[in-house]
């Protein structure tokens, strides 16, 4: 039994590879401060959730590490570098998810499973598979596996692949994968999605309040016309 | 101990915090209630039972405060003609139903009274028939909730009045009854007795600021804690099997009924929490200030606040 409260922690983990040079890159840099906005107005549930920000190309580094969002007077920048190896973004997550939960819950925290959004606009570099299971695979029974697996959106712009990014959903039953619609803009689209990431933190935290506990994501009909969402899993 | 009185401007307002307050502690502004049946934002009580000193106070969440909506704890407590017996109940209406306050309220006038009814009648503490009692408040909630329903949604119910499931789904709350002798036996300790439905928990703290829970802790043996609560007007189908227990206690000890909006930032009592209230509540603080730390600010902690504490050995310390 914790005496410190909930916790409920979100992380942004965006692709910073050549090709999110421009608008995109711009409007990914825009996410943060629209979160600390959003959580500025909203002190109730700003006690409730954390948020961290990391990039990944061919390595991957942690942009902001997860922080309340108070005080912050100069939010960090995204910078494009390299390719994009999804391996190494899945590594990167593994251990700052293990060490966050870990430090969290000596500090006396009850910390809700952890909400990842993953933003990229390309098709990554085989062999990412083996640091993706490693990340989210866990055996109840055995206790094999990460316990603190986190749910992972995927979110798609540009050249991401859908069939690719599809993979990323985990779990099925509780996340999704926001796609930009063909033909859109996807800077727009990267707007879009962090309006889905804002919603889905206002909401969670709600849903914590109101006493339930779960990870919230924005209903259908409140998407922006940008991006579609893939969520009817046939299991 | 970090705890404190801290306001959020040097010349602002006093309030009493426990640990990091948390922004909605400073930053949200409550509103005002917009229907004056509503209950209080916060309700204050305090005085002597015989040889008991008294303090209850029950105040509203913030995030009930941010969204304008009605305080959903209360408290009772009723005496016996003889005085002999002083019998206390705290109700935390179920957030999910929109008139659970209501639920609270009748559990918090209508309770004590029952019992007080049955003592009077000359039955022991000890032979009690909470059963009795918790089905009896049950059928108080679904005749007045229909009522309310009917008020508040008359479109709704127009072909059909609201039946049990509609009015269990609209309010629910829990129950937690203390029965304390206002009189400790000749050289001897007092004997208490609980009865609860649903999680709102009862402690006796000792001199030394040790904790004693007396009803059984929240999440407790639980991997995964639920937010499922028990409550009334549901009734267990064998609700002799409703818990209750009897403690005997000693005059220098307190005695604290609350909901869990103290009991679960309180969790299993050896943290920063416990160490702040008890040295708050040692001995009976002005009541004020009392209310003022039962709405303490903690992080995260946004739900409403209700406790009733009972000092059988009397008064504030002379001086």
């Amino acid at each position: 039994m914790s005496e410190q409260g909930i916790l409920l922690p979100f992380y942004l983990v965006v692709d910073v590879s050549y090709s999110m040079n421009g608008p995109k890159m711009e409007q990914a840099n825009q996410i943060l401060p629209a979160v600390a906005d959003a959580l500025a107005k909203a002190p109730i549930l700003a006690d409730k959730v954390r948020f961290g920000l990391l990039d990944f190309s061919d390595d991957a580094q942690v942009v902001l590490p997860l922080s309340d969002m108070t005080g912050h007077q100069h939010l960090p920048k995204l910078a494009v570098r390299g390719g994009t190896d999804f391996g190494a973004a899945f590594r990167t997550l593994r251990e700052r998810l293990h060490q966050d939960v870990a430090q969290l819950r000596a500090d006396g925290f009850k910390v809700h499973r952890p909400a990842v959004f993953f933003l990229s606009d390309g098709e990554p570099q085989p062999g990412w598979e083996a640091d993706f299971a490693a990340l989210t695979e866990y055996d109840k029974q055995t206790g094999q596996g990460f316990k603190w697996y986190p749910v992972l959106v995927p979110c798609g712009v540009d050249e991401a692949g859908r069939d690719t990014m599809r993979r990323l959903v985990h779990p099925y039953r509780r996340s999704k994968l926001y796609m930009m619609r063909s033909g859109a803009d996807a800077a727009d689209a990267i707007r879009a999605m962090a309006e889905v990431l804002i919603s889905s933190v206002l909401a969670s935290g709600q849903s914590a309040v109101d006493g339930s506990s779960g990870f919230v994501l924005p209903d259908r009909s409140q998407l922006p016309p940008s991006i579609d969402v893939d969520d009817d899993w046939l299991k | 101990m970090s705890g404190g009185l801290d306001g959020p401007a040097a010349d602002g307002p006093v309030t009493a915090t426990i640990g990091d307050p948390g922004r909605a502690h400073t930053e949200v502004r409550p509103r005002l209630r917009s229907d004056p049946a509503q209950p209080p934002d916060t309700v204050v009580d305090h005085g002597t039972a015989v040889s008991l000193e008294v303090r209850a106070a029950s105040v509203r969440g913030l995030s009930h405060r941010e969204s304008g909506t009605p305080r959903q704890d209360a408290y009772g407590f009723a005496l016996t003609a003889d005085e002999q017996h002083l019998v206390v109940v705290v109700a935390d209406g179920v957030s999910a139903g929109a008139l659970s306050h209501e639920a609270a309220a009748f559990v918090g006038r209508r309770g004590p009274r029952e019992v007080v009814r049955h003592l009077d009648a000359g039955t022991p503490p000890e032979l009690l028939p909470w059963s009795e009692v918790f089905t009896g408040l049950a059928a108080t909630i679904l005749a007045e909730g229909a009522r309310s329903l009917l008020r508040a949604e008359p479109g709704r119910f127009a072909a059909h009045p609201p039946e049990e499931g509609d009015v269990a789904a609209a309010m629910a709350t829990t129950a937690t009854f203390l029965i304390c002798p206002t009189t400790p036996p000749r050289g001897g300790e007092r004997h208490v007795h609980l009865a609860w439905i649903g999680d709102s928990p009862a402690w006796a703290l000792d001199p030394d600021g040790g904790w004693h829970n007396l009803s059984g802790i929240k999440g407790a043996g639980a991997e995964v804690t639920s937010s499922r609560v028990e409550a009334l007007p549901r009734i267990p189908r064998d609700p002799a099997a409703l818990p209750r227990a009897a403690y005997p206690l000693r005059d220098d000890w307190t005695l604290l009924v609350m909901t869990d909006g103290t009991g679960d930032p309180l969790g299993p009592a050896h943290g920063e929490v416990a160490g702040q209230l008890a040295t708050w509540w040692r001995r009976p603080p002005p009541p004020l200030v009392f209310a003022d730390q039962v709405g303490f600010g903690r992080r995260s902690y946004d739900d409403d606040r209700t406790v009733v504490s009972i000092w059988p050995g009397g008064g504030p310390e002379p001086g």
